[in-house]
């Protein structure tokens, strides 16, 4: 398949992904309706969270471009949606603390448990997590895999082998060694090593936080508003964590696409191994785009007014 | 179903003694089924925005009663066959009753005499007395 064809098949997967994401996005319950008068603390807690959010989203963008111009050659990207990430869960936290206890009537209580499972989305978290094992794995592998490039940095991909050569009829075997850079070596993924960390950490802290938010457990018309405040809240860190994740693993895997299917005439291996991080990219870019837009559109379900 | 639990801050009884006393009742009358779990100490003093010193010793007492059971890291738990209280368990618990009541009914300024008459139509099931049941 030629580079033509490729990067037409790449557009076309791109737009129906991307028409795929807005379709879902217009349908997204866009609100939690519950009455703001009957609950006042509540609805204060709930314009803080949305504020917060979307403050949150413009600071993050802001530190991203930042962030990505720190370093040499690129460096700075590879860090950049982590600290963004940061940024952002940062701000749903201070969001949530600023109406901390909204939902609480001091003195009132119910006998419930309140875990952090509770509030997270199954299948959003199922896929943070895989793409964190894949993220990590392909970094291990990137960083063994590297090798110095000419300023002795480890970022340069080698490979030497045996390359059969057709000089007229006769066959002839050279020994040929090639180098490609950018590749995502220890230079690029200590700054993964570092952010992501920080990222994974402060979004747990966020879940828990929100998971024991105080509240009035006793009082039936509050708890499903509250409920629905708490999974959007929720939604929101881990969609942060998944967007520096994806974001983190589209860096990592375009890089080394780029580099491991340079090295095509050694083998099938590495036009495979190049594929395979073409597919990692593109569900990067999938889950990123989703993340993104639970980050901007918050669900949460519409509660009936009581 | 919801237990809920209250904390009169104007109550005389201290809040440890009025968490105890609905979680054990909730316990006593199967609103609470053995193995269920309570909330964390922190998250259910967070919610009452009470110290959390409060929540650990209505816990502490609600487990010397053997009514739950505390394991670290396991949380607490409803035990599965509460066990029946000693002779002088049960005189304690009368005692911090009766003391609770006497307290009460002398915030509204009546004499020992009234209050001891009080007891009694409550005790006798006659017509004019109210029988009371818990």
């Amino acid at each position: 398949m030629g580079a033509g064809m490729f990067l037409i098949l790449l557009v076309v997967v791109v737009a129906v992904l991307a028409a795929a994401v807005i379709s879902w996005a217009v349908r997204r319950n866009r609100g939690i309706v519950f009455d703001e008068a009957r609950y006042p603390g509540l609805a204060a807690l709930y314009r803080s969270s949305v504020r917060a959010r979307y403050i949150g989203l413009a600071a993050s963008a802001a530190v991203f471009i930042v962030a990505a111009s720190v370093g040499r050659l690129g460096r700075g990207l590879f860090w950049a949606p982590a600290v963004a990430g940061a940024v952002l869960i940062v701000a749903v936290m201070i969001g949530q603390q600023i109406a901390y206890g909204g939902a609480r009537a001091t003195g009132v209580a119910a006998v419930e448990r309140r875990l952090v499972r509770h509030y997270l989305p199954r299948a959003l978290s199922v896929a943070v997590l895989v793409f964190l094992v894949v993220l990590v794995g392909a970094a291990v592998w990137t960083t063994v895999a590297a090798g110095p490039d000419n300023l002795g940095l480890a970022r340069a991909f080698s490979v030497t082998g045996a390359v059969t050569l057709w000089e007229g009829t006769s066959p002839e075997v050279v020994m040929v060694g090639s180098t490609r850079t950018p590749f995502p070596g220890a230079y690029y993924t200590l700054m993964l090593a570092i952010g992501l960390p920080i990222v994974v950490v402060l979004g747990g802290i966020a879940l828990w936080l929100t998971a024991r938010r105080p509240r009035n457990g006793a009082d039936p018309g509050l708890v499903p508003a509250d409920d629905a405040l708490r999974r959007q809240t929720a939604e929101g860190i881990l969609a942060a964590v998944g967007l520096a994740v994806s974001v983190s693993l589209l860096g990592v895997a375009a890089s080394a696409a780029m580099a491991v299917g340079g090295m095509a005439e050694f083998g099938v291996g590495y036009t495979l191994g190049a594929a395979g991080f073409v597919i990692a990219a593109l569900l990067s870019l999938a889950l990123a785009s989703c993340c993104a837009v639970l980050l901007l559109v918050p669900g949460g379900g519409v509660v009936n007014r009581s | 179903m919801t237990v809920a639990l209250r904390v009169d801050a104007t109550d005389p009884t201290p809040p440890y003694e009025q968490l105890h006393r609905q979680l054990a009742t909730a316990i006593a009358f199967g609103a609470l089924a053995p193995g269920a779990r309570l909330p964390s100490v922190r998250q259910l003093a967070a919610d009452l925005g009470v110290a959390t010193g409060t929540v650990m010793r209505a816990y502490a007492e609600l487990e010397s009663a053997g009514l739950v059971r505390s394991r670290r890291g396991g949380g607490t738990t409803v035990a599965e066959a509460p066990r029946a209280l000693s002779p002088d368990e049960r005189r304690h618990s009368l005692d911090s009753q009766a003391a609770t009541f006497v307290a009460q009914a002398r915030l509204l300024g009546v004499t020992d005499e009234v209050i001891a008459e009080a007891v009694q139509r409550a005790l006798s099931p006659e017509p004019g007395g109210r029988e009371v049941s818990t």
